[in-house]
């Protein structure tokens, strides 16, 4: 096969771009969030400062990352919780329609523009639309701030739940469905089943799923945007704003770092976890 | 004969299956409804916006989309940025991705997550990131800044979906093809290339997709005007309740379908997903 | 001199500290079909894949038609390779495979459908043209990649354990219609495998292999009758090994439990040789002529339809599993005694392996 500079050439071109198009515009950032502001110009002024950074340990910050978190948890949670009972069914059904349409449903929704998505929900779970009494339900009115909240989430849940589910599908197919028939044969209901044979097996699945989509969310753009109303603003938005209404880049830059850093964390934690919990499925 | 543990425990069983089923059809419902009611909504014949159901039906929207200049622009923008960002980004990622598929060369990994990177770089980041550096290298034009920005969001795609046929394919085939006196450069292209096919084409169709619904690099990099048609939708939708974007939706959603059917066509979409241990 | 159609001497291929090839040598007469047997992890496939040129020696040689391969890289060796995975190309039919080494080779398409129709004929897949590889069975499928490497008209025929992807019935079915069509076709063949009754109704000749190097080259005669080291004797069958000292006049040789055998001389030689006994040549009871006899207790019989397996414990704790017809009157109970007897030129005098253990219980 290839030589190795054979091998080298084929790779430069997508190389190139990574260097070019995610490193250096990134490491232009970092180098922009320790220069201060200068009012009226995308840039920023000369000499090094940290107060970008100390800015955000500050309160009305930290609440930004905190809401941000917070949904992104909650949101995440019921996305594992929903998306389970999708997976393990197309993962053991043998019905083949089923399993594809269920296949068709997931990547379906993973294609389709979430933009599109979020005006649906909007008129669905609005104050005008068809299921706006759920407000009502959960004690949080339709017609209330908070309830930008609720749409927020409902939003993320759209667009998390369907990675969910593909992941989980995964992880349910690498477990021997001979391990849960075991199980039944001795006696096991299947609640019983669930609870001590798949989720234990499943576990680093399900945090794996988790975890893609904690990061998902916390990155997440448009919703906020759109269904927040200005009620609901990520630490996305904030950089957005930084940028947009006061033209500060390196503030922004500095969100932009943190964010990143976090992002990081998020992945090793997820790697880490996943390796720790594999509790030897196959046999 | 059947005690009254054992009945008790049937029951619970039945409650527990019962359960089951209803979170699984509610989540089904949960999730198909906001394209269910924008579908109707998207033939409401009402000039504002009024309760659920509408009573009346007509084209209206479909004729105001296409009759508003920002959302044809839009469309047009998208299409040409997702096309050639898809083209770049399908070309440098499938290349590396056949490099990548060879057994353990030094650095491998290394490359492959590298490649894989800016899945986890949130995309606020890429595009603020972009846009200050475009300005630091004397790049204004943002279709240019654009085209970058989708590039780099893409590749990641592309080089996962062609690695993923790449890697399931014997190396028996093209050490028969070189059996047979194909040299290695030729058995590339007779063996390995055709049935990498179906990789590299997913891997476009994602590229594709996530280009077009791309906002968040877009919103950062283009200007008042140079817009895509998500950036357009966002705008309206942020102004007023028109229901035009009803209509664009049903439209991107009767794409999407036809996306699916044409994924499922060409590879099945259990390939896609992969069959796991123990089919 | 003919000129060999492939020939080995002393290869050996190292990975990391592992010699997966220790200094093999074979010589494949033109025309030949010698099949390359051992248990896996000997090194056969190793060889297989320095011959077709997809590995490089790291000393010997290899020839193929008398001329030295070191420096063809593996698209000019001229070599038809059957796959045990077969490796037919999913993506074309069964003519477009077969066609394929044909057409790198700028045959023209009326030779090659020609050619392809006879091949097509010589394997009984006619009518099978335009099916994809996925549409077939496994022994159609096995039959489409033996075409595909002879319309090469191969120097040399690599076969990769060509009848273990199938299952037992149709195993022996294919076996036979394989030897018609290598006959037929002429071409030197190498066969790699693991299965013995592949190896004897394939080959002509059998080179056992072993830890890399090839103990013992024959036809399966000989190889069964004479084998050259423990290790032939047991892979080849089932054998009783004994180990211990011969005797001063080569006629005697006293076993470590002190059982006394007497033999016909012979000229093995050897720092250290054991005693290799079939378990078919034991007699029970001993027969007129069978000069070595033994005493020993009946522990269990176990009927296999056409014969049963007695498992006899001699005085020394050993146990011996003794086959004998099932239409024999006098069947043994267990905890019986029963003699043993075995004649002297059946009691094979044996090189031993260095690596096997002193008494191996496992074989018999």
């Amino acid at each position: 096969m290839p030589t190795t500079t054979l091998r080298w050439a084929l790779l430069a071109p997508g190389l190139a771009i990574i260097a070019a198009l995610l490193v250096a515009p990134i490491g232009f950032m970092v180098v922009q969030s320790f220069h201060p502001f200068v009012a009226g110009r995308v840039g920023s002024g000369s000499g090094w400062t940290l107060t970008n950074y100390a800015e955000l340990i500050g309160p009305a910050y930290a609440f930004y990352f905190y809401d941000t978190f917070r949904i992104g948890f909650i949101v995440s949670a019921l996305a594992v919780a929903l998306g389970a009972p999708l997976a393990w069914t197309a993962a053991r059904t043998r019905r083949r329609p089923l399993r594809v349409a269920l296949l068709g449903l997931l990547i379906g929704l993973l294609f389709m523009s979430l933009v599109a998505k979020l005006y649906a929900i909007q008129m669905t779970w609005g104050s005008t639309g068809p299921l706006a009494f759920f407000g009502t339900l959960i004690g949080i009115p339709a017609r209330s701030a908070q309830y930008a909240e609720v749409q927020v989430m409902i939003g993320l849940l759209h667009f998390v739940l369907p990675v969910a589910a593909l992941i989980l599908i995964g992880t349910f197919q690498n477990i021997n469905p001979r391990l849960e028939e075991a199980a039944a044969s001795l006696g096991a209901e299947r609640a019983r089943v669930a609870l001590d044979v798949t989720i234990p097996l499943a576990l680093p699945g399900l945090v794996s799923a988790f975890m893609i989509a904690f990061a998902m969310c916390i990155s997440n753009f448009v919703v906020p945007l759109v269904l927040g109303r200005g009620v609901v603003l990520f630490t996305t938005n904030l950089m957005y704003t930084r940028l947009t209404e006061i033209a500060n880049y390196p503030s922004g830059a500095a969100i932009g770092i943190v964010m990143l850093v976090l992002a990081g964390a998020i992945v090793c934690t997820m790697t880490l976890i996943a390796s720790r919990l594999t509790p030897g499925a196959r046999p | 004969m059947t005690s009254p543990r054992a009945t008790a425990s049937i029951a619970a069983d039945r409650a527990a299956g019962a359960l089951f089923r209803v979170l699984l059809v509610g989540t089904v419902i949960f999730l198909l409804l906001p394209i269910v009611v924008s579908v109707f909504l998207s033939f409401d014949d009402r000039e504002y916006l009024g309760a659920f159901p509408p009573k009346n039906f007509s084209l209206r929207w479909y004729r105001g989309f296409l009759d508003n200049p920002a959302y044809l622009d839009g469309l047009k923008n998208s299409i040409k940025l997702a096309l050639v960002a898809t083209l770049v980004s399908t070309a440098a990622g499938s290349t590396a991705a056949f490099v990548l598929s060879e057994a353990r060369w030094r650095g491998r990994g290394f490359i492959e997550m590298l490649f894989l990177s800016p899945k986890f770089v949130p995309t606020v980041v890429i595009g603020f990131s972009i846009l200050g550096f475009a300005a630091a290298i004397n790049v204004f034009d943002p279709f240019t800044r654009l085209v970058m920005g989708h590039i780099v969001i893409t590749i990641p795609f592309t080089v996962r979906a062609t690695l993923a046929s790449l890697v399931g394919m014997r190396r028996s085939l093209t050490e028969a093809a070189i059996s047979l006196g194909a040299p290695p450069w030729r058995a590339f292209l007779d063996v390995t290339l055709p049935l990498a096919r179906t990789g590299v084409i997913a891997g476009a169709l994602m590229a594709f997709a996530l280009s077009f619904d791309e906002v968040a690099v877009s919103l950062f990099l283009s200007d008042a005007f140079t817009q895509t048609l998500p950036i357009a939708l966002v705008a309206e939708m942020r102004a007023n309740l028109n229901l035009t974007v009803a209509a664009v939706s049903t439209v991107f959603a009767a794409v999407t379908i036809l996306v699916v059917v044409l994924l499922d066509r060409l590879t099945g979409l259990d390939t896609v997903i992969g069959q796991g241990l123990y089919r | 001199m003919a000129t060999a159609g492939l020939e080995l001497q002393n290869v050996v291929k190292r990975f990391g500290a592992v010699a997966a090839v220790d200094g093999a040598s074979l010589t494949v007469a033109t025309g030949e079909i010698v099949a390359l047997l051992g248990p896996s992890g000997c090194g056969k496939t190793t060889t297989l894949r320095l011959v077709a040129g997809f590995e490089t020696p790291d000393a010997g040689s290899i020839a193929i038609a008398g001329a030295d391969v070191a420096r063809q890289p593996a698209f000019r060796r001229g070599i038809g390779l059957v796959f045990q995975d077969y490796a037919l190309f999913p993506h074309k039919t069964v003519a477009q495979n077969i066609d394929y080494g044909m057409r790198l080779r700028g045959i023209a398409a009326d030779a090659r459908a020609e050619r392809r129709a006879e091949l097509l004929r010589l394997t009984r897949l006619e009518g099978l043209d335009d099916r994809r590889p996925a549409a077939l069975s496994g022994g159609q499928q096995q039959r489409v990649a033996l075409a595909r490497a002879l319309a090469i008209s191969p120097k040399l025929l690599l076969l990769d354990e060509p009848l273990s992807n199938l299952d037992a019935k149709l195993r022996e079915a294919l076996r036979i219609e394989l030897r018609e069509i290598l006959s037929t076709v002429g071409a030197t063949t190498l066969i790699v495998t693991h299965d013995q009754s592949e190896a004897i109704g394939l080959a002509d000749r059998i080179a056992v292999m072993n830890r890399g190097r090839i103990e013992q080259v024959g036809d399966a005669r000989q190889v069964y009758e004479q084998p050259a080291t423990r290790f032939v004797a047991e892979f080849m069958g089932h054998s009783i090994w004994f180990s211990g000292r011969l005797g001063e006049d080569r006629t005697t040789f006293v076993t470590d439990d002190d059982l006394l055998f007497r033999l016909e001389a012979s000229k093995t030689a050897g720092t250290r040789l054991g005693l290799c006994i079939r378990p078919e040549h034991v007699h029970m009871p001993p027969r007129e002529g069978d000069a070595n006899r033994v005493s020993a207790v009946v522990d269990r019989v176990d009927f296999l339809g056409a014969e049963l397996i007695v498992a006899c414990r001699l005085d020394s704790g050993r146990v011996v599993r003794i086959p004998i017809r099932s239409d024999d009157s006098s069947v043994p109970t267990p905890g019986d005694r029963v003699a043993l007897g075995i004649a002297p030129a059946r009691c094979r005098l044996v090189a031993d392996n260095p690596d096997l253990p002193a008494d191996s219980h496992h074989t018999n």
